[in-house]
């Protein structure tokens, strides 16, 4: 289908305008508000609007001028040429298609001839017209402002179109047929009644989820029937264990009991040999303690003989060593005697010489003492005069007001106040001067004669004869009392603090401060002399040096008296020193004696003892002789009496093996352990009847049944159902898992499917963009029932996709026109080989560049039959198009043939 | 001369628990007991001496009263005394039923001519010695035989009266026998003094079957599983009449039971389709309406549409037979029809894509899933496109 022209009257702004589609592409050109879009509109209007419609959308389209608007469009298709003609207005409304030689055709019948021709349901009207129109070849007809936007949001109304061509462009895709949706629909509805979302698990209240149910049921309910069967089982053994266990212990016991009672009758039998064997073995033990007794004393009485000879041996050398001791000690006391008389004399001269020298020091000491108690004299004298001048001045100090320096300042702030309020008296007050004066004049009550001069600082009057009074107040008001009073109260404030201090005046005042610090300085001075000299302890000092006078002479009276008689001439510390030499010397050798003769004395004493200890051993022995010889008698009596024990001892022990012989024979060691062990095996086993029996009770109790219940037929009745029930939800399960997985494949189909379905599309759309984008450019185009979502991807690899709206303006309107392109190019088969697009302004993202690789597109959509219409205020950027243009704001057509108003 | 029923393997109170319907398992239960009142029917017709029951009269040792009331209920009915050895399901182990209050008091009251055999020592009767092996546990590793290997018992019995012995287990090796009950409480007749003894009745074996010159295994009255061999009879009791000490024994057997267990093997093929079941089950159904338990085991392979074919096939033989169990092995192996049926469809490209995929799945293995999978999509199409 091709459009070759149209026809506007009274269509908005457009009174009249005739347009003749004279190339391809076709490039309607005019400044804004010529009329390009509505002339693009008209088109549209006329060739999908009901002829008879009303309401705002027909409003729209009439003239401001009036007259009805008229829309006639000429176009071709394979069955030749044929001119439309409608009219919107009202009841004057009509539709016309005509063809040369053939039916003209008017009214519904044209409208629905045309929608077959255009290859849609209809025209559109009613009150959403405007809604439906825009949806209208919406794919072909980009109205201006749209040309961003996603492109395959235009497919709705041509889906049906597009997806019947794309099958027939080789789609290898499949579709779903009604058959297909219904048995997925079906299979989508069993499996998500059957099974849980995502989960591939059964559903409640399935068969599958209830045979589930009923397997876990019954498995509960056999293992608790298991576990009673088994605990019956166990009973029975236990019963059946106890019934054989009793019947084995019961023989068992009684020969345990025989054994018992013989082991017994044996144990006393041993015990009677026993009896028998006990006074044999005392009679043993007494003689071998005999025996023992009599080799004691035996060894006792040869031993006391055996020491004699060495004691008598020791007791002779011990006298020897005392003789030799005493000999010593004696010498060394002859000598001691001579050293201890010089030692005294050199001790008593040491003595006198100590004396003398000691005299010689206490004289000394009694003159310094007295010069010590002389010079203190003297400090006495001067500490005494100074005193006096200090008291004097205290006493001069004490006499004077006292008149400190804040007070002097406080006085002289009083004197400045009180000065100030007298001179602001005297500012106030009036002087009054007689000049001349012809009668008498009396002023203040005070008659004035003459140049005579007065002043006042009250009110007065002023008289001058009879018949002139006058009364002055200086200062014109109250401020003359004030001052006056001020000074009043000054002068009493001054008076006041003067009489406190006792003085006149401030200057006296002045006077006497200067009078009272020159006296407090020179008091001052006097007292640190007196600390200087030492007043406070002068005479402490004094009496102490009195003490040590007398100290000293008589400590010097002491000594001469003592050496009185003798040579009392001083000594000096050498013949001291040499004196106590001579001492020491005698006194090392005194000491050194008396050591010698203190160990001489020693050896002495030990001697002695020796002595007394060897006599005192001497005499024991030859006493424990005697008493031993007393006691058991001579050596040889006892030897004969343990000959005759001996024998004795032999024939009981004789006796004795005997009768052990006999215990042997019998088990007498280990008869005890024998009984204990057949008494513990008695009552072992009677302990395990017991068990035996109370177990045997039990079990007996616990299988005592009342018949109400079988607990083994309802085991293997449970079991052969478990099974049963198994088996039905593994049929179940297969059915179910197949059923999802039939799903799945059909799910799996149909997303392969959507992508090989729109191939043929994608493939058209890549050969537009791939001048425009570069060769490895694509696009991708989803289809899942609908046409949604328009990607491009730009690299090599394939791996960088953009969405349509991710994309930048210009390249949204590029990839937009390239897929209306491409879709009008597969729709176009259904239109003769070719339908017109227009691009109503469609380029306002693209600059120049852009336009001029929109232009290649253009040019193969041309190429392919498609016809171009666009519509631009900026005709020379479509330059390089070569277009055929019509220019609306041309008053002149730009073609032969096209006219303007 | 002594007549007598040799019967075992009552196993009354069975719960037949793999049956999943409730009726079912009462009819199988009930038939079991009914099983009883033929065997008094026989009684009465046969004037039979007595009824000996080697083992096995009930199904548990710990049978319930109400189970017990209708046993000896169906006891009380014979005109003849009758003798029972417990066997492995039943035996005399402590606890056991046998020696509750209540199966006594029971007994008394409904069936004074029962005597239930526990001791291992002789019974003399009138015409005839019974020398009973009772089992008193399960599985006995000892012999139940052990007590008859000593002289004195047969030097002690009455030299002119008919010698029986009644016992339960199996007298083959372990494994040896695909219908022996238990594995162990194993009988060597071999060790039996041959002519001491003039009858061996046994029990343990549901199928008929001599075993001996004088010894049988009656087999159950009311068949109750599937046969385990070729040449296997249930549903029978041996009626024996032995005239005199030493006098081969007369054996006859009598039919007790009404049900049918039967075990079908049928192959399929794609190109019979359902058919050769069809026969096989019409022909062992008959006329008759809830007297068969039938397991089928399927194999071979069907084709999509055979296979759904299958499944209406079952469903009427399933209301016809007491119970119909498959055990389903037949492959799903879809035709070049069936296929084409599917995945050539160019107007319903998504199942012909789904179907195809399945398909090469199952050309090259495929599993279960796949299988099952192209058999709901079938199922589905078929439903589907009808509407």
């Amino acid at each position: 289908m091709k459009l070759l022209k149209v026809e506007l009257e009274n269509y908005r702004c457009h009174r009249n305008l005739e347009v003749k589609f004279t190339g391809n592409p076709f490039l309607i050109t005019g400044p804004n508000e010529s009329g390009k879009s509505t002339l693009i509109e008209a088109i549209h209007r006329a060739f999908f609007l009901r002829f008879k419609s009303g309401g705002q959308v027909v409003e729209n389209m009439r003239s401001v001028a009036g007259g009805v608007p008229r829309v006639a469009i000429t176009f071709q298709t394979k069955e030749g040429t044929f001119t439309l003609r409608k009219e919107f207005l009202g009841a004057r409304s009509s539709a016309v298609l005509e063809q040369p030689h053939a039916e003209r055709l008017n009214g519904d019948t044209a409208e629905k001839r045309l929608a077959e021709i255009l290859g849609v349901s209809g025209p559109i009207s009613g009150g959403g017209a405007s809604g439906g129109l825009e949806k209208r070849w919406a794919h072909l007809w980009v109205w201006q402002g749209r040309s961003g936007l996603d492109p395959t949001q235009d497919l709705a109304e041509s889906r049906e179109a597009l997806l019947a061509r794309l099958q027939s462009h080789g789609a290898v895709g499949v579709l779903q047929s009604g058959l297909d949706r219904r048995v997925q629909d079906r299979l989508i509805e069993e499996v998500n009644s059957l099974l849980k979302a995502g989960a591939g698990e059964p559903r409640a209240n399935t068969r599958w989820a209830s045979l589930r149910a009923e397997v876990d049921r019954l498995k509960e309910r056999e293992e608790r029937l298991r576990q009673e069967v088994e605990a019956l089982g166990h009973a029975m053994n236990r019963k059946r264990d106890a019934d054989q266990a009793l019947a084995r212990l019961k023989p068992t016991l009684a020969q345990e009991e025989e054994a018992l009672q013989q082991a017994r009758r044996k144990r006393d039998e041993i015990a009677g040999l026993r009896q028998k064997l006990s006074p044999i073995e005392t009679e043993i033990q007494a003689n071998q303690v005999e025996i023992k007794r009599l080799v004691k004393q035996m060894t006792d009485l040869a031993e006391a003989e055996s020491v004699l000879p060495r004691l008598t041996q020791a007791q002779a050398d011990c006298a020897r060593e005392q003789a030799e001791a005493d000999g010593a000690s004696k010498y060394l006391e002859k000598q001691l005697a001579v050293v201890e008389v010089s030692l005294a004399q050199a001790q008593a001269e040491a003595e006198h010489l100590r004396r003398r020298r000691d005299l010689a020091l206490a004289e000394s000491e009694v003159q310094r003492a007295e010069a010590d108690l002389n010079r203190l004299e003297e400090r006495r004298c001067e500490v005494a005069k100074v005193f006096e001048n200090l008291r004097t001045r205290q006493d001069q100090l004490s006499a004077l007001p006292v008149v400190t320096p804040t007070i002097l300042t406080e006085l002289d702030q009083l004197q400045d106040v009180n000065n100030r309020a007298e001179a602001a008296v005297n500012a106030v007050a009036a002087e009054v001067q007689v000049i001349r004066a012809n009668d008498h004049v009396t002023i203040g009550g005070q008659i004035v004669l003459g140049d005579e001069e007065l002043r006042f600082t009250g009110p007065f009057e002023i008289q001058v004869g009879d018949r002139v009074e006058l009364r002055i107040s200086p200062g014109g008001g109250a401020s003359l009392d004030q001052a006056v009073a001020a000074r009043d109260g000054a002068a009493a404030a001054l008076g006041r603090a003067l009489a406190e201090c006792c003085v006149a005046s401030v200057a006296e005042a002045r006077e006497i401060l200067i009078r009272r610090q020159m006296l407090e300085q020179e008091i001052r001075a006097e007292e640190k002399q007196l600390k200087v000299i030492g007043a406070e302890t002068i005479e402490r000092d004094r009496a102490a040096a009195a003490q040590a006078l007398v100290q000293a002479k008589t400590r010097a009276e002491a000594i001469r008296k003592e050496i009185s008689g003798e040579d009392v001439s001083p000594a000096d510390d050498n013949a001291v020193r040499e004196a106590e030499t001579k001492v020491q010397r005698l006194a090392q050798e005194r000491k050194t004696l008396l050591e010698q003769l203190d160990e001489a004395k020693g050896r002495l004493f030990q001697a002695v003892q020796a002595v007394v200890e060897a006599n005192q051993s001497l005499r024991n022995a030859e006493t424990r002789r005697a008493t031993l010889i007393e006691m058991a008698g001579p050596a040889d009596a006892l030897a004969r009496r343990r000959e005759e024990l001996e024998q004795h001892l032999e024939e009981l022990r004789s006796q004795a093996i005997h009768v052990q012989a006999e215990l042997e024979a019998l088990g007498a060691a280990t008869i005890e352990e024998e009984v204990e062990m057949r008494e513990k095996a008695v009552t072992h086993l009677n302990e395990k009847m017991k068990q035996q029996t109370l177990v045997q009770v039990e079990a007996q109790t616990l299988l005592f049944r009342d018949g109400s219940h079988d607990p083994v037929s309802e085991l293997a009745a449970v079991q052969a159902k478990r099974e049963a029930a198994q088996e039905a939800e593994a049929q179940e399960n297969t059915r179910v898992s197949a059923l999802a997985y039939l799903l799945h494949l059909f799910q799996e189909v149909e997303a392969t499917s959507r992508e090989k379905f729109t191939e043929p599309l994608v493939e058209r759309v890549n050969a537009y963009v791939r001048p425009v984008f570069g060769a490895s450019a694509k696009v991708a185009v989803t289809y899942d029932g609908s046409f949604a979502g328009l990607f491009l991807d730009r690299s090599s690899s394939g791996k960088s996709r953009f969405a349509f709206d991710q994309l930048s303006g210009g390249a949204r309107e590029q990839l937009s026109v390239a897929f209306r392109l491409a879709v009008a190019e597969i729709l176009a088969a259904d239109h003769d080989g070719c339908l017109p697009i227009v691009l109503d302004d469609a380029l306002v993202s693209s600059d120049s560049t852009r336009i001029k690789q929109l232009q290649i597109m253009l040019n193969r959509a041309v190429r392919q039959g498609i016809q171009v219409i666009l519509t631009t205020c900026t005709p020379e950027i479509y330059a390089g198009l070569g277009a055929a243009t019509f220019d609306l704001g041309n008053t002149h057509p730009a073609l032969p043939g096209n006219k303007v108003p | 001369m002594i007549t007598f029923l040799h019967t075992a393997d009552w196993q009354i109170g069975k719960p037949f628990g793999q049956f999943q319907d409730a009726g079912k398992v009462a009819t199988l239960q009930k038939a079991r007991l009914d099983a009883l009142e033929n065997l008094a029917a026989l009684v009465r017709d046969h004037q039979v001496n007595a009824v000996l029951v080697c083992g096995d009269m009930f199904d548990s040792p710990l049978a319930t009263r109400s189970i017990v009331c209708q046993t000896l209920e169906k006891i009380g009915k014979m005109s003849c005394p009758v003798y029972a050895i417990p066997g492995n399901h039943d035996h005399a182990g402590p606890g056991t039923v046998w020696q509750m209050p209540y199966f006594e008091k029971e007994r008394k009251a409904l069936a004074p001519n029962l005597h239930v055999l526990i001791e291992e020592r002789p019974v003399e009767l009138d015409r005839a010695i019974l020398l009973p092996c009772p089992l008193l546990q399960r599985q006995t590793s000892g012999d139940p035989f052990g007590w008859l290997r000593g002289r004195e018992v047969w030097d002690g019995l009455s030299a002119n009266k008919p010698r029986i012995i009644l016992a339960h287990g199996t007298v083959q090796a372990f494994g040896a026998d695909p219908d022996q009950d238990s594995t162990s409480n194993y009988l060597d007749l071999e060790q039996l003094p041959a002519a001491e003894v003039d009858y061996v009745a046994l029990g343990d074996w549901h199928g008929l079957r001599q075993v001996g010159p004088v010894a049988w295994y009656s087999g159950t009255p009311e068949p109750d599983r599937f046969p385990r061999a070729a040449d296997y009879r249930a549903g029978q009791a041996l009626l024996v009449t032995v005239e005199g000490r030493g006098v081969p024994p007369k054996v006859e057997p009598v039919t007790t039971g009404q049900l049918t267990w039967a075990q079908l093997e049928v192959t399929l093929d794609t190109h019979s389709g359902v058919g050769p079941l069809d026969h096989r089950l019409g022909d062992l159904l008959g006329q008759a309406v809830g007297k068969h338990v039938v397991e089928v085991k399927l194999s071979g392979e069907l084709g999509l549409e055979a296979f759904s074919a299958l499944e209406e096939l079952l469903e009427k033989y399933r209301a016809r037979a007491l119970e119909l169990r498959v055990a389903q092995r037949v492959a799903v192996a879809p035709q070049a029809a069936d296929l084409a049926a599917l995945a050539k469809r160019p107007s319903d490209p998504m199942i012909a894509e789904v179907a195809t995929r399945l398909k090469h799945s199952l050309e090259t293995g495929g599993s279960e899933q796949d299988r099952a999978a192209l058999l709901a999509l079938h199922r589905l199409v078929r439903e589907l496109e009808e509407k």
